[in-house]
């Protein structure tokens, strides 16, 4: 189906453009032109790319073809027939060798290539680690037979992470440090598989046990950084310290768990934003809207266990809720969150328009210039010359009016001064 | 990744329309026609920054078509500007004409 709309858009490009060298008329060339850009916008489309199709549409078409047509038309230009040139007749052999030549030049670097051009590999799985435990700082040390070094992370305060790692696919060993006394906390090494296209982040979670000096677990979490909706965060819950499974559920205004007794089965009406996260196993990975919550996690019971009140979740965001045990032997959970931000899909209008802003600021300013300067250029341009009539006007006659009048309507050229002048080069 | 039209197919169609474009500006009398032959080689050196955007997933392609159609755009309005100034003296287009400064 795509190569058909390849072949048949692509073939009608090509047609148009054909059309629009060989036809006389030169408004019949504009339109094919216009006709040309419209199948070019077509295929921007099929390469992912809509918000450059709608601009070629808006500028190309729209705005340059019709600057086009209307300066044609004002100077008349489809009345002159461009037949072949008189100085050079026979142009098009040239033309046409000199095209062949300029063809093969380019298509040779592609034939030596084969005709295929290289695939995108994938350089890695980005991996990055968090601290989700009591103790205050700690360091991972990862080690695997593709590093030739084991790689050491800066210390990671508690409730932050490290930025991404990218490592090739292969199987791990994971050493988690306290970044204070540089001990072991975890023994043994914790292994991670890696597939090399997936992201992953690793939380360290627990607490030190005085006794033995071990965490409870390194939990590793997917991570997906690509947009998830046009208003809508990202969450990924996860259960750490509640063995009969939670839910996330929105409690709405008045922060109140809200339940009905329905056929003798109490029913909760609260939106359930992620159903029974299993513990200390796949978290639930959902998207909601953006805004200000009051959110809580339930026990299949409907009873809290411990809530998020004015929760904000912002949009391009994706955040990780671990609910992990409470320190130091005390009942109940605690709730770390970490939040990281999304990139946007590939060709849409909040990529091109976050890079121009950030990466491209000068380079946009500086063609914004050009376009002013391109438009005041054009007024000078175009301004009517006016001071020929005032330099006539200007000079003196030697000769007397009427004579001026006979010898100007029989040479064909007015009557200056006496002194010759040199040509000016405007007549 | 494998896309349904290889990415070669699109390079071509590209190649073709710019070989085009540059047998308009050579062999076409009519300097507006001229003009719009560049403006088809320009567009079709945006067809394959595009193509190599996707080819890498990598909008830096994106920006340059951007920049390129802004600037081109500039460029048609001075063009069009001289070659209207230019008709007013020379009262022609046509690109034989022209010739004022050849030696």
């Amino acid at each position: 189906m795509e190569a058909l709309l390849f072949f048949g858009v692509g073939g009608l490009a090509l047609l148009f453009a054909v059309l629009m060298l060989s036809t006389e008329n030169a408004v019949h060339s504009a339109l094919c032109l216009v006709a040309n850009f419209g199948c070019v916008a077509f295929i921007f489309l099929m390469l992912d790319a809509p918000f450059l199709s709608m601009v070629q549409i808006a500028v190309y078409t729209g705005a340059i073809m019709v600057l086009f047509l209307f300066v044609i038309m004002l100077l008349k230009a489809e009345q002159s027939s461009d037949t072949t040139t008189r100085q050079f007749p026979r142009l098009w052999i040239l033309a046409t060798v000199l095209a062949s030549v300029l063809l093969i030049v380019l298509a040779l670097p592609m034939s030596l290539g084969g005709f295929k051009l290289p695939e995108l590999t994938s350089p890695g799985s980005p991996v990055r680690f968090g601290n989700a435990s009591s103790v205050a700082q700690t360091t991972f040390v990862i080690n695997g037979a593709t590093l030739a070094e084991p790689i050491t992370t800066s210390a990671v305060a508690s409730g932050e992470t490290t930025s991404f790692e990218t490592l090739p696919a292969g199987t791990y060993s994971v050493n988690t440090l306290d970044a204070a006394t540089n001990r072991n906390v975890y023994l043994p090494a914790q292994e991670v598989t890696l597939n090399g296209i997936d992201a992953l982040t690793l939380f360290a979670t627990g607490e030190v046990n005085p006794a033995t000096g071990e965490l409870v677990k390194l939990v590793s979490l997917p991570t997906d950084v690509s947009e998830a909706g046009s208003s809508d965060g990202r969450l990924v819950v996860y259960n750490g310290a509640a063995p009969e499974g939670i839910s996330l559920v929105d409690l709405g205004p008045e922060a109140a768990v809200t339940t009905v007794l329905r056929d003798g089965q109490t029913v909760l009406i609260d939106p359930i934003i992620a159903p029974t996260v299993p513990y200390q196993g796949e978290p639930v990975i959902i998207t909601y809207p953006r805004g200000t919550y009051n959110l809580a996690l339930l026990d299949p019971a409907f009873n809290i266990v411990e809530r998020l009140d004015e929760y904000v979740i912002t949009a391009d965001t994706e955040t990780d809720i671990l609910y992990l045990p409470a320190g130091s032997g005390a009942e109940g959970g605690r709730i770390e969150t970490f939040t990281i931000d999304t990139q946007p899909s590939f060709g849409s209008p909040k990529g091109i328009g976050r890079m121009l802003f950030t990466d491209y600021l000068l380079p946009v300013n500086l063609v914004g210039m050009l376009l002013l300067v391109a438009l005041i250029g054009v007024i000078v341009l175009s301004r009517p010359e006016a001071e020929k009539s005032e330099r006539r006007s200007n000079v003196r006659r030697k000769v007397s009016r009427p004579l001026v009048n006979v010898i100007s309507t029989q040479t064909g050229s007015d009557v200056m001064a006496e002194t010759p002048q040199l040509p000016t080069g405007d007549s | 990744m494998a896309y349904p039209v290889p990415a070669e197919f699109f390079v071509v169609l590209s190649m073709i329309l710019f070989v085009m474009g540059a047998m308009g500006v050579v062999l076409r009398k009519n300097a507006i026609l001229v003009f719009m032959s560049v403006e088809l080689m320009l567009n079709a050196s945006n067809l394959a920054l595009v193509v190599f955007a996707r080819q890498w997933q990598n909008m830096n392609g994106h920006v340059f078509v951007f920049f390129v159609m802004t600037v081109a755009a500039a460029e048609v309005a001075i063009g069009l500007a001289l070659i209207v100034t230019i008709f007013r003296h020379k009262k022609s287009i046509n690109i034989d004409d022209l010739h004022q400064m050849e030696g």
